[in-house]
């Protein structure tokens, strides 16, 4: 060891790449260190026959099924739902939908206005810059004018909602409830390093034509035309701490299983709610025999998952529901704020999913024992495929001290290091709000003129949105990060991802993510440069 | 000798054969065709699958033909078929399967008018928004709460 950076981050997702994109327009030498590689785009499912194939196995959203060199193993036994991830340079935007809403002002608040969990040490409007600052490198679709938000301006055209779309357009207008296009990490026209959507499909198996803005796409072009340093291959085990219980680096394998270390003035931990807290739980020195930043035995806990239900309805007319971005049409937020009336606090969105592509459509109907065999296949299959809408119940999951992320005592990954394990239950206010969205669901299914209407939630393959588990907070004995995400037990260490949230809304997190990451990255830059 | 070679001796092998091909029998309106056995095997033979799932399909007859008190055969399809416990032994991962390979006949993705060979670089064309239906859900003002 011979150099000390200025950063090193670790992780090249959501939250890393937004930092380094950030850091990378000052005099600031910064290093990425990222287990996985950079997506070959050419070699993506949606540019082969058999794509949807890849989704059953070196593209499946839960790593235990992946089993690539760069994914490690998570014990999901004690939990309903398990977590879903990708490791790649871009980490999980590489699959995600692009659904990307800002979380809304009182999410940030909900003690205030809820009398429940903890409010945010930040406020919508602190983090409000921050959003806008992120639209430099992320295409956002969608249309201005959203009740459901304070004004959000200059997005770009939003995505074609489809036939499907409109269907539920209109069943939305008859119950009188809110929906709006939804907001979509998709580029629209021609925008920086993206090209423009061609509505292909499948977003969530990558996205060949460079149209969706996963990192790799978003930020990293910029970040290494700026000469960031990105280290792919590398999987950090620890982080160093002095005498002091300052961060000062971490430990790392390369991809040939070399133990080796890296030094930096400042350290940032971007590898989501569940990575996250295991390389925190795995920093274990005699200064932290629990763990860094788990003096009060926080680190893990409160992990929130958004619990999700599927509510599907069945047309007598062709929708083409198949065709578009599968998770971006249309969301609506009628029953995202708290009602008295309801038998629960907080609330949940709506998001419009496109219809399954055949494969997985048969194999959906397969899971639900709805698939007809024999003479009776076929006509069961034309009456059901691409004549179906479905809306997914995503449901603002509450903070419990006892849903949390430990480590295994027996499971670990290629380089031996301990494997995280999720311990997670849905508590009593998040089932009655999934029952009664899906009832809701139901009913605009129907008034959309749907026949018959079939759910089923949570969905266990759903675990993306991993929150909660190094929330952020004023009060050290309450919280593991302060209000810009350094580790209130050690100083120097940032945490740049979903893991600081204190509570998780009740839409999907990315761009909180990443805005919040953009703040994190200004106060280190203030920190050499006050 | 091959795992074809070893299951030509299969006790059950031609039940096997007319269940799976009964189960996505040729359909006459569309021309869609029946889930070949033969192809299905050798699908199952790529994935190193084959001699498990003729174990599982054939201890499925099996106990099917015991219950049934019939052997099966072309003229007791639909009891097969149609018995709940056939249905509760395809729903393992053996009805994933056959889903899975029918659905990726090119001949069957053609009819459902799916993305061929794949769905880059073609790409769709989507009705577009029709800004009027959002004119009600504009005119009820903001709906998110003030902090």
């Amino acid at each position: 060891m011979s150099e000390i950076w200025d950063v090193v981050i670790v992780g090249a997702g959501a939250g890393g790449s937004a930092v380094a994109a950030y850091l990378s327009d000052f005099d600031i030498n910064v290093i990425c260190l990222e287990q996985g590689d950079f997506p070959n785009v050419n070699n993506l499912p949606s540019t082969k026959s058999n794509w949807e194939t890849f989704r059953w196995s070196e593209f499946n959203p839960n790593p235990n099924v992946r089993k690539l060199k760069e994914d490690y193993p998570i014990n999901c036994d004690e939990s309903p739902i398990a977590v879903a991830n990708y490791n790649a340079v871009g980490g999980s935007t590489v699959l995600f939908s692009g659904h990307y809403p800002r979380f809304h002002p009182s999410d940030f608040k909900v003690k205030s206005v809820d009398g429940i969990a903890e409010d945010w040490p930040i406020s919508y409007a602190e983090l409000e810059p921050f959003y806008e600052l992120n639209r430099k490198f992320t295409a956002v679709a969608g249309l201005e004018g959203d009740p459901a938000y304070p004004a959000i301006k200059n997005l770009l055209p939003p995505v074609p909602i489809g036939k499907m779309g409109e269907k539920l357009a209109k069943g939305f207008n008859s119950m009188d409830w809110h929906w709006w296009p939804a907001y979509s990490a998709i580029a629209t026209r021609k925008f920086g390093d993206h090209e423009p959507c061609i509505n292909l499909g499948p977003c969530n198996l990558g996205c060949p034509q460079g149209a969706k803005s996963s990192a790799d796409v978003s930020h990293w072009p910029y970040a290494l035309r700026n000469k960031v340093q990105l280290q792919t291959g590398c999987r950090v085990s620890q982080i160093l701490v002095n005498e002091f219980n300052q961060a000062i680096g971490v430990k790392y394998f390369d991809r040939n299983g070399k133990e080796l270390e890296i030094r930096s003035l400042f350290t940032v931990i971007a590898c989501n709610g569940v990575g996250t807290p295991r390389i925190l739980l795995n920093s274990k020195s005699d200064l932290n025999p629990n763990g860094i930043g788990n003096s009060k035995d926080l680190v893990g806990r409160n992990l929130m998952l958004h619990p999700l239900a599927y509510v599907e309805g069945i047309f007598e007319e062709n929708l083409d529901s198949h065709l578009g971005p599968q998770g971006c049409s249309i969301s609506s937020h009628e029953f995202a704020e708290s009602s008295p009336t309801r038998g629960f606090v907080r609330g949940f969105t709506m998001q419009a999913l496109r219809g399954p592509s055949l494969s997985e459509a048969t194999r959906s109907y397969q899971l639900q024992k709805t698939l007809e065999w024999g003479n009776n296949h076929h006509e069961s299959v034309r009456k059901r495929y691409s004549h179906t809408a479905h809306l997914s119940i995503i449901v603002e999951d509450l903070p419990e001290l006892s849903n949390r992320v430990v480590l295994d005592p027996i499971l670990k990954d290629s380089n031996g290091i301990p494997a995280p394990k999720v311990t997670y239950t849905l508590g009593e206010n998040t089932k009655r709000c999934m029952a009664f969205g899906i009832n809701r669901a139901r009913e605009v299914l129907i008034a959309s003129g749907a026949s018959t209407t079939k759910a089923f939630g949570p969905v266990r393959e759903t675990g993306w949105h991993l929150m909660g588990t190094a929330c952020m907070g004023d009060d050290p004995a309450t919280s593991v990060t302060d209000k810009w995400g350094e580790v209130h037990d050690c100083e120097n260490l940032f945490i740049a991802d979903s893991s600081v949230f204190v509570t998780s809304s009740s839409v999907n997190p990315t761009a909180t993510i990443q805005a919040l990451a953009l703040r994190t990255a200004a106060r280190i830059k203030e920190r050499f440069r006050p | 000798m091959s795992s074809h070679e070893k299951s030509a001796k299969h006790p059950y092998l031609g039940s096997i054969e007319l269940l799976v091909e009964s189960l996505i029998p040729f359909d006459g309106e569309t021309g869609l065709p029946s889930l070949e056995f033969m192809d299905f095997s050798k699908f199952l033979e790529t994935k190193g699958e084959f001699e498990e799932y003729l174990l599982e399909f054939g201890e499925l007859i099996e106990r099917l033909e015991l219950k049934l008190g019939a052997k099966f055969s072309q003229n007791s399809v639909d009891l097969f078929i149609y018995d709940k416990d056939l249905k509760k032994g395809l729903a393992s991962i053996l009805g994933m399967r056959l889903v899975e390979y029918y659905y990726q006949i090119p001949q069957v993705r053609a009819y459902y008018a799916q993305n061929i060979p794949a769905p880059f670089p073609k790409g769709n064309t989507l009705l577009a928004l029709d800004y009027g239906l959002l004119e009600g859900v504009h005119s009820r003002g903001p709906i998110y709460r003030e902090v």
